[in-house]
């Protein structure tokens, strides 16, 4: 378990920065002269309706898409490497969940680990762990295609988790959940930032905005709010299991 | 109306191309295949197989369309349209490119029956548009647009939920897809016992094959998924065989382009074996025929053709002399004469790949037995003397006639010596003989006496019992030939004085060293011959002879001769399935001059110099023959015209095959370009990704090598060796199909290549994905996985 914990040594490098971030995709500007911290051990609340860019902007700062303007750095490298890829100290949760269609929920999660190099029994144990954090170790053996659109959900979150990555970048990781499971899906993000991570969680869930402790609000790919919601979510904090 | 299904073509045009392709290529096929199996008079059911599993083909492939149009069905009935307005709206978008490709298909159709007919139909007949090829493509189109209108129902019935989910889950077997399999199933069961309860019933056979082909084509996504779990076994800890075990595991994706293709595979492997078979047939049949690679018709007798061989070829490598008289259609009346000498060096192994192997090997046997029989003295020109002395006892002047038969210069040839001896006394005289200029072989020796005796008279035929002491002809003393007398009772010869009644009848003889005691028979005449065993011609016989009471042959003469057996055979050269050969040098020495029917001939190798050639030309010998032109003479007598339409079906099943994965290829491409793109998320490494896309390739290839080759083999072991391919003319080798016949494993192996080949390039076609359309980016909403 080493390789997942690149670049966890210096809380300063995971602090994720975008700056003067702008994309065009074909003459349409998506984002426009966006610049944000996303700071480690923090929770990142960004916000926005429908169409208005936090996809796109969580793919800019996780190294999926490649600016066309400014950029997006972890610590002092780019996100972008040039592939497409993103860096292996980047962990997402996918809006559409992107599990791999053939393979069990215990599956989906270990090869996560796999790819990492982690052994497979190894992998498995953390897999069960993971998906126990989110109440899903009786679904575990299933095949993805079987569950719900929340339990996949929730495979995809313990599949993020699981890695251990420096930066979480979670896209509407609650849109299908109910609030009990919502509120869990909050603490576990809330243990990632405690653990010095740095949690984005796109969302136009007002709840999950107040529970973050800094949100952006995106409106047609421009920034239009910034506000720390630090206090609000200390006094809230207490309520949160 | 019309704009919407125009717009859907547009929006599915991959999909589309592809049905029109389809319908093209069937009708195209059943045009031309029916066209020139009409004309010929062959069996239409050929191409019902084909119709069969374009059946299935089309359906898949509307069913895919309909599986893409299933957001606009929810639409439709949202809308709250009627049932009709939208079966309409889900028939009229691919009814546009099925009937467009029928009629571009008929037209081609038109356009390519004469070339077909000229290539595969005998000379002189040409294959004229009627109405039943159109007849066939309307039936075919009737039956695939009431199999499409069936599809409608599910459209109509699907829980509206799953029409509008964007993620489609996999569904269970419903009661009509587990209806279709179980009637598959049973099908080819019935199909396959009544192949073989009633072999010769060619529909069953043909249509019999698809079903057996979508019966093992049903089976095979099992055996995908065996080869699965093998590849992947023990190997959960690597990750490559581990995601391709899962894939091939656990996708559905496989199974219906693998179930038509397999079916192709299978109706191809049919239809293509049954041409190579027959061919095959027909090219032994022509080389059997032919018996070496150059035959030649000889202007001459026999005996000419066998001096003109020598004479240009003294070392005998290269050509040999024959015979052939061919009287009528019964094996023991066809008969061939070779100069075995010579057979080894000029046909060696030409005939080890037809049914006339052993009885071309055996004629080796025959040139033995031949130069092996025993030395028969040879007469010369000059004196016949005879010394006859009569026995006491008789009662009257003898009054004999010696007839000397004998072959030479003129043939068959006799000499007489009349004689009369007073009882108790002993007369010589002696006669020229003539035309034994090269040499002469004795036939036999008639004995009479006296008249010939009347049945009422009988008892006072008396006849005298002779002693001939010296009997010399052209230089050979006959007392010392081994005589036997012709008809009597085995045993006479020795008969004593106290001789039976019997004995008295038939006459008897005597050998003692130095003379011949004759009695002739109480008819008046008896007649001596040499032994059977000087006689006798050794044969090699095909066919079911019918030899009756002894064994006889005749030369080319046609004398009667006895015939040694050396043995019987399923094809002899030349002579084919049914006939006799003998050695040519053998049968021509004791022969008279060959009758008119002999046809002298000769035989070559294809090498052969080109002075020797013209020599033999020169000599009388005609155009060459070629076995391909007595193999074209067989396929006309046979028919087989008719089975080529066999070529039209193989191609086009596997085309249509092979179009209906292309269907599914695009549907799995877009599935593996997102999984692709979430392996890059969670940081698969390349290497990783490209060796479980090569382990899921490989294995679907070996599994569909391994479905295709056995369903290959199980239809033509179960179904073509049971059909009735050709009419067989009279003679020629059976047309047998054993499954080790090297046309049906090349038909098998080729089809089962050409599916692997099939199955590997889809395979990394479907995992051949753009990097950038593999993006992780690429991972949004509407491409929701899975
Ligand atoms: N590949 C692309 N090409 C062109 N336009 C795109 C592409 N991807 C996204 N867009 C557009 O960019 C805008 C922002 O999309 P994005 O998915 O980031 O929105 P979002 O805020 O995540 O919306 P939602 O809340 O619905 O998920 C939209 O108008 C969308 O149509
Ligand atoms: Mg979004």
């Amino acid at each position: 378990m080493n390789a997942q914990n690149a670049g966890a040594s210096s809380i300063s490098s995971n602090t994720l920065t975008m700056e003067g971030v702008g994309l065009d995709v074909h003459g349409v500007m998506l984002l426009d002269d966006v610049s944000m911290r996303f700071e480690a051990g923090r929770m990142t609340a960004v916000s926005g309706p429908s169409g208005s860019g936090k996809t796109t902007l969580l793919s800019v700062a996780g190294g999926l898409l490649k600016p066309t303007r400014g950029t997006a750095s972890l610590g002092s490298t780019l996100t972008w490497q040039g592939t497409g890829d993103p860096p292996p100290q980047v962990a997402f949760v996918l809006q559409v969940y992107g599990l791999v269609p053939v393979l069990s929920a215990r599956e989906n999660v270990a090869l996560a680990l796999r790819a990492r190099g982690v052994s497979l029994d190894e992998a498995e144990e953390h897999a069960d762990e993971a998906l126990g954090r989110f109440d899903l170790t009786h679904v575990g053996a299933r095949q993805v295609e079987e569950l719900s659109g929340g339990q996949m959900q929730r495979v995809a979150l313990s599949r993020a988790l699981v890695v251990q990555a420096p930066v979480v970048l979670a896209d509407e990781p609650t849109s299908e959940l109910d609030e009990g499971n919502r509120d869990r899906v909050l603490s576990e993000l809330r243990r990632e930032a405690d653990l010095g991570r740095t949690v984005v969680i796109a969302t136009h869930d007002p709840v999950i905005v107040q529970a973050c402790d800094v949100h952006h609000a995106l409106d047609e790919g421009r920034v239009t709010t910034f506000e720390e919601t630090l206090a609000a979510t200390r006094q809230a904090r207490g309520t949160l299991p | 109306m019309i704009a919407a299904p125009v717009d859907g073509l547009r929006v599915r045009r991959g999909t589309h191309a592809i049905i029109f392709a389809i319908a093209f290529i069937t009708s195209t096929g059943t045009f031309t295949g029916i066209g020139v199996a009409r004309e010929v008079g062959a069996s239409v059911p050929v191409v019902l197989p084909m119709v069969m599993l374009v059946l299935v083909a089309l359906l898949s492939c509307t069913a895919e369309v309909n599986r893409e149009r299933r957001g606009d069905f929810a639409l439709m009935r949202l809308r709250g349209w009627s049932s009709l307005r939208i079966t309409a709206a889900v028939l009229a978008e691919p009814a546009l490119s099925l009937t467009g490709g029928c009629v571009a298909g008929l037209v081609a159709g038109v356009g390519m029956l004469p070339f077909l007919a000229r290539a595969w139909l005998p000379d002189g007949t040409s294959a004229s548009v009627g109405v039943w090829p159109f007849a066939a493509v309307l039936v075919e189109l009737a039956l695939v647009a009431a199999a499409m209108a069936a599809q409608v129902v599910p459209v109509l019935r699907r829980p509206m939920t799953e029409q509008i989910s964007a993620t489609e889950r996999p569904r269970e077997a419903g009661v009509v897809s587990t209806f279709g399999f179980v009637l598959v199933f049973f099908g080819s069961v019935v199909g396959v016992y009544q192949a073989w309860a009633d072999p010769g019933a060619n529909w069953v056979v043909h249509a019999t094959s698809c079903l057996l082909g979508l019966a093992a084509g049903m089976l095979a996504p099992w055996l995908v998924r065996g080869a699965g779990a093998w590849q992947g076994a023990g190997r959960r800890d690597a990750v490559a065989p581990h995601l391709a075990a899962s894939r091939i595991l656990r996708s559905s994706g496989v199974g219906q382009p693998l179930m038509v293709l397999v079916a192709a595979a299978t109706v191809s492997c049919v239809a293509l074996g049954g041409v190579l078979i027959v061919n095959q047939w027909a090219g032994d049949a022509g080389r059997i025929a032919n018996g070496a690679p150059v035959f030649m018709r000889y202007q001459g007798t026999p005996q000419q053709a066998l001096d003109a061989t020598r004479a240009a070829d003294p070392d005998g490598q290269w050509a040999l002399a024959g015979a052939t008289v061919f009287d009528d259609d019964r094996p023991e009346s066809r008969r061939v004469y070779l100069d075995t000498s010579r057979y080894e060096d000029v046909v060696g192994g030409f005939l080890d790949t037809t049914a006339a192997r052993e009885g071309s090997h055996a004629v080796d046997e025959l040139r033995e037995t031949s130069q092996g029989l025993p030395e028969r003295p040879v007469m010369s020109n000059g004196r016949w003397t005879m010394r006859v002395a009569v026995n006491e006892s008789f009662t009257r002047l003898a009054e004999l006639t010696f007839r000397l038969n004998y072959v030479g210069d003129r043939g068959a040839d006799v000499a007489f010596i009349e004689i009369a001896v007073p009882p108790g006394q002993s007369r010589t005289k002696s006669v020229r003989i003539t035309g034994c200029d090269d040499r002469c072989l004795i036939r036999s020796l008639d004995v009479e006496e006296g008249r010939p005796c009347a049945q009422v008279t009988k008892d006072l035929c008396g006849r005298p019992k002779l002693t001939l002491d010296q009997v010399e002809a052209g230089g050979v003393d006959l007392t010392s030939q081994p005589w036997v007398l012709e008809g009597a009772a085995p045993g006479a010869a020795g008969a004593g004085p106290d001789a039976t009644d019997a004995v008295a009848e038939s006459g008897t003889l005597n050998l003692i060293p130095g003379r011949l005691e004759v009695r002739p028979a109480r008819r008046g005449q008896s007649t001596l011959m040499p032994p059977t065993e000087l006689l006798a011609l050794p044969v090699l016989a095909a066919g079911e002879v019918d030899w009756g009471q002894t064994p006889e042959v005749k030369t080319p003469g046609g004398d009667h001769r006895p015939a040694e057996l050396v043995g019987t055979y399923a094809a002899l050269p030349v002579a084919g399935a049914g006939g006799v050969l003998a050695d040519l040098a053998t049968a021509l020495s004791d022969s008279s001059p060959a009758v008119p029917a002999a046809q002298a001939l000769i035989l070559a190798r294809d090498d052969i110099p080109a002075d020797v050639m013209s020599a033999l030309a020169a000599a009388g010998a005609e155009e060459p023959v070629m076995p391909d032109e007595q193999s074209s003479n067989i396929s006309a007598a046979a028919g087989t015209a008719g089975v080529q339409v066999g070529w039209v079906v193989a191609v086009c099943s596997l085309m249509v095959g092979l179009l209906t994965s292309l269907v599914y290829i695009a549907r799995l491409r877009r599935a593996h370009a997102q999984e692709e793109a979430v392996l890059r998320l969670l940081l698969v490494p390349t290497p990783t990704r490209a060796a479980a896309n090569r382990r899921e390739v490989w294995t679907l290839a070996f599994a569909s090598a391994v479905v295709t080759c056995a369903a290959g083999y199980l239809a033509v072991v179960a179904l073509l060796t049971r059909a009735e391919l050709v009419d067989v003319p009279a003679n020629q080798p059976a047309l047998e199909s054993p499954i080790g016949s090297t046309s049906l494993l090349t038909a098998i192996a080729l089809v089962t290549l050409g599916c692997t080949l099939a199955v590997i390039a889809g395979g990394f076609l479907a995992r051949h994905v753009r990097h950038d359309e593999a993006s992780p980016a690429s991972l949004r909403e509407g491409t929701v996985t899975p």
